[in-house]
């Protein structure tokens, strides 16, 4: 894949070349699946599995789906979402893993607590 | 006092009555339940004004000289046959509230009963359990290793449980090293254990973890790793102490989404899977691709523009018009 486009702050694309590996059609761990049902974006995670950590049970956060309206707000949460899912992933970060994986097997609970940390 | 402070007087004492309904019941009988080494039940039959009886029962745990308030339980006709935990914040607050003031005060001029059947109601120090039962155990400083119980039995418990969820929760305790226990445990309104019961022993953390994953789903109640305070961290954890595995996406499986997204440092990645079909005979190809999007206004357009066409081109309806509108979308990429 060394080619791809690049939608820049004005909208307009460009064709890009890369030599990166890491632009495989695979993605990182922290991607979800996106979707448009009607005018509602659907963006759905993968479920997080075996979350071990010295002195806590395995833990578990279910793959879950947040909906947003299909607008300039809406992609703008759906992009905090994708925010905190990529941070939670990241290194020092492991605490914001733990918050949702203590809510991992609710879906309620895990829409709750991306609800309190959204801006 | 004259009629309007009449009125408002009846009014109070119909309001007080509405929050209190105990308040226009009739005490008919009080028993001091004394006869376990753990608790003390203060045991009250009312009759409503509809002639029915109502029981309450308040229970109070033993620490050193003092009673601890833990819960108080309901029996009404209207609920059925068995006692009820009633919610502390809900509507009965100010009932518990009147309950435990009125027992203080009759429990000083009542001898203690032994033998009551409210003895066996709501917590209690277990006597002589029996095989099919799960063991009861002490704190889990107990090194007792019973064999697993199974589900069957963890889901004999569930009807009490569910009364009260946030007054059980399953601990998963290594008592001794390689010993792994799970534990059904009763708490208190402090979340501190009062009772409890061994569910199995296991060999190794994950099945731990795996059979103690299973009951907490299974009871819809909170699952805890028992670690003794000298082995507990201060600090937060590092990335060094802790994995996990994602799981894969099949992206053909339902919901069929447009692509896989992520963020990357400021900008949006959205990628899509290459797409082969044949119809007729012929075979077409939509080629996959790799777009990244700036978080600026007019890129999140884009972005919602792009899955607009894939929603559009993907939209399910007569098997002609999808099968045109995919050959159309092939042909033109190929040219």
């Amino acid at each position: 894949m060394p080619f791809f486009l690049r939608v820049g702050d004005d909208g307009k694309a460009k064709v890009c070349e890369t030599n990166s590996s890491q632009l495989g059609l695979d993605g990182p761990a922290h991607k979800g699946k996106i979707w448009l049902d009607g005018d509602v974006i659907c963006l759905q995670f993968p479920s997080i599995d075996n979350i071990t950590v010295a002195g806590r049970p395995p833990l578990q956060i279910v793959s879950h789906m947040v909906r947003f309206p299909a607008d300039e707000r809406g992609m703008t949460a759906a992009e905090a979402v994708l925010h905190v899912r990529q941070q939670m992933m990241q290194k020092g970060n492991e605490a914001l893993l733990l918050a949702f994986a203590e809510r991992g097997t609710d879906h309620s609970a895990i829409l709750r607590l991306y609800k309190e940390i959204l801006p | 006092m004259g009629l309007f402070g009449d009125l408002f007087n009846r009014r109070d004492r119909e309001i007080a009555e509405l929050m209190n309904p105990v308040l226009a019941m009739k005490l008919r009988e009080f028993v001091l339940v004394d006869d376990d080494p753990s608790y003390v039940k203060h045991y009250f039959k009312f009759r409503n004004k509809e002639g029915e009886d109502e029981e309450f029962i308040t229970v109070y745990r033993r620490v050193g000289s003092q009673l601890e308030y833990l819960r108080t339980m309901s029996r009404r006709a209207v609920w059925g046959p068995e006692f009820q935990t009633l919610s502390e914040s809900g509507p009965w607050s100010m009932t518990i509230t009147h309950l435990i003031e009125q027992g203080q005060r009759l429990s000083s001029n009542t001898r203690p009963t032994r033998g009551h059947f409210a003895s066996k109601i709501g917590p209690s120090t277990p006597t002589q359990p029996t095989k099919s039962e799960a063991q009861t155990v002490e704190p889990p400083r107990s090194a007792e290793t019973p064999s697993p119980v199974g589900m069957d039995a963890v889901r004999a418990f569930s009807s009490e449980v569910r009364k009260n969820p946030n007054g059980y929760a399953v601990w998963m305790h290594e008592p001794n090293p390689g010993e792994f226990v799970v534990l059904l445990v009763t708490l208190d309104r402090d979340g501190s254990m009062t009772g409890g019961w061994s569910l199995g022993s296991f060999s190794s953390r994950k099945e731990q973890g795996a059979f103690a994953l299973e009951v907490a789903r299974e009871l819809q109640i909170s699952l805890n790793d028992v670690v003794p305070a000298s082995e507990q961290k201060s600090a937060a954890p590092t990335s060094d102490d802790l994995t996990y595995s994602v799981a894969e996406m099949d992206n053909q499986k339902f919901p069929p989404s447009h692509g896989t997204i992520w963020l990357d440092g400021d900008e949006i990645w959205l990628g899509q899977a290459t797409k082969d079909f044949s119809f007729d005979g012929r075979s077409y190809h939509i080629p996959g691709s790799m777009v990244c999007f700036a978080r600026a206004k007019a890129a999140r357009e884009g972005l919602l523009n792009v899955l607009r066409k894939e929603r559009d081109l993907w939209a399910p309806g007569n098997e002609a018009s999808v099968k045109a509108r995919l050959i159309a979308h092939a042909e033109k990429l190929r040219r």
